[in-house]
């Protein structure tokens, strides 16, 4: 009899596929191999932890803890946003702004239009998902974010010495950067059903759901992932200015620094 | 007002600029060491030093786009700490070493800064302005990126008269320029200073220009500012 379903033997074997990957890359000299094993190695054992985890979490089921997982997740997130990030005083702060404002208000929306039970077994993934895009669009916004202050720093400053504000001489890059950031989240809209079934449909249909009910969920996420993103984004990117710029419209030492 | 205050305002209202003990430090390197000068009225005033001896700092503190750590300065008198920095800027205006043109035509560059400081200029306004810097009427409808980098620095300079500035100050003016555009720039600068009665404080680390434009030369050195001569 043929068993389906991805037991423990089936993921060994699996993982055994990824180590000839790995052992394919090291012989071609692709110097990657250490840092894929690594990752391999950190995502086998973080997502059985996260697994072991939300089984506690959903069986006691109290607010605090959900509240708190997600909590912790956001932190992460900005954590990693953070670091993609050169190194610039406050971008911590800012990156955990956008993320925890954009996850936050998506996930209280779609619990207040009850698409889902408020319930850890719901919320938690539902909020993974969220959380996880937003650290992307975050981290791109605010990588572009440097990038553009330093490639257009003589634009800028010609504008702060004709008494122009701040926010005024960077808005145009805070709107390319934010443009950027999206640009990912925008291809996966338009790609959606065409290039690919995302995890959330293809995990409806595979667990026996019908595909017409699996597609609407996809549509909510995948919406809601957008909005968090583009939330996220501008409200990190608008508040990294503060701290690239000093009260007195000027670049702030640490900013400079940081470039050097 | 004490006898000390009195005769320190009047020294404050006698000249253009004042800058007393000013301090600036990156971390823990000292960048300009208690600098202390004076800028008259409607003169060209030459800083001169070699590179990395503070002087693009301290044309940018006299402004506030950098922030000194110690030290006062003043503009007719009154001191720069206590205006709203982009009032100060407006009065004392920033022509850089590469001119950054902004996005559109040089109609828009020019009409950018007044914009914010709800100053109203007609088309006759901005053709007045574009003459000061030897531009015609026709350069007003050009795209500014598609103009050559003399001309940017000529349009950058126009684009800080829009703002009727008391002081300006150039950062290496002619840094990028070839000869031909660098003498366009000089004989620019030593008209407006004639026609407009404008104060400039100017960095250069050419010698020979130094004493082409200025009526007096401070020389700079490791942040310090060695000796300040007559020129004229």
């Amino acid at each position: 009899m043929i068993y389906y379903g991805v037991m423990v033997d089936k993921l060994l074997f699996e993982m055994l596929l990824v180590g000839v990957i790995l052992f394919y890359l090291s012989l071609k000299n692709f110097e990657i191999e250490k840092e894929l094993g690594i990752a391999s190695i950190r995502a086998f054992i973080q997502i059985f932890a996260i697994a072991l985890l939300l089984g506690v979490i959903i069986s006691i089921n109290h607010p605090l803890y959900t509240i708190s997982v997600l909590g912790g997740m956001m932190l992460f997130a900005a954590h990693i946003a953070r670091k993609r990030v050169p190194s610039t005083a406050g971008f911590y702060k800012a990156s955990v702004f956008g993320v925890s404002l954009g996850s936050t208000i998506v996930i209280i929306y779609a619990a207040f239009l009850n698409i889902f039970p408020i319930d850890a077994r719901y919320i938690i993934p539902f909020g993974s998902m969220v959380i996880a895009n937003a650290m992307n669009s975050t981290a791109l916004g605010l990588n572009r974010l440097i990038a553009e202050v330093k490639a257009h720093r003589n634009s800028i400053e010609s504008k702060l010495s004709l008494g122009v504000p701040s926010n005024i001489a960077v808005k145009p890059h805070v709107i390319d950067s934010v443009k950027a950031s999206l640009i990912p989240a925008i291809s996966t809209l338009e790609a959606l059903g065409l290039v690919w079934i995302p995890g959330t449909m293809s995990g409806m249909i595979l667990g026996g759901a019908d595909p017409i009910w699996a597609a609407q969920y996809q549509l909510f996420v995948s919406f809601s992932i957008f909005t968090a993103n583009t939330i996220a984004s501008i409200a990190a990117t608008y508040l990294a200015t503060r701290y690239i710029f000093t009260k007195y419209h000027q670049f702030s030492e640490e900013f400079l620094r940081s470039l050097i | 007002m004490g006898l000390e205050q009195r005769v320190k305002s009047s020294n404050l209202l006698k000249y253009k600029i004042v800058v007393s003990n000013l301090v600036k430090k990156f971390g823990n390197k000292v960048i300009l060491r208690n600098i202390s000068f004076n800028v008259r009225d409607a003169e060209i005033f030459v800083i001169n030093g070699p590179s990395g001896s503070g002087k693009s700092t301290l044309l940018r503190c006299l402004n506030r786009l950098i922030e000194p750590d110690g030290g006062e300065i003043y503009l007719d008198g009154v001191n720069v700490f206590d205006l709203d920095p982009l009032e100060l800027r407006r009065r004392i205006g920033l022509v850089s070493q590469i001119p950054a043109m902004f996005d559109g035509t040089v109609q828009d560059n020019l009409l950018y800064g007044p914009m914010f400081h709800n100053i109203r200029l007609t088309r006759d306004d901005l053709i007045n302005i574009l003459e000061l810097v030897g531009l015609d009427e026709n350069f007003l409808d050009r795209k500014a990126i598609d103009l050559s980098v003399g001309e940017q620095q000529r349009v950058a300079i126009a684009r800080a008269l829009t703002l009727k500035p008391k002081v300006l100050l150039m950062d290496e003016p002619t840094s990028h320029l070839d000869p031909e555009n660098t003498r366009i720039i000089e004989k620019l600068i030593l008209s407006l200073r004639d026609k407009l009665k404008m104060t400039f404080i100017i960095v250069s680390h050419d010698v020979e220009q130094s004493k082409r434009l200025a009526d007096r030369i401070a020389f700079l050195e490791n942040g310090e500012i060695k000796s300040v001569k007559e020129n004229r």
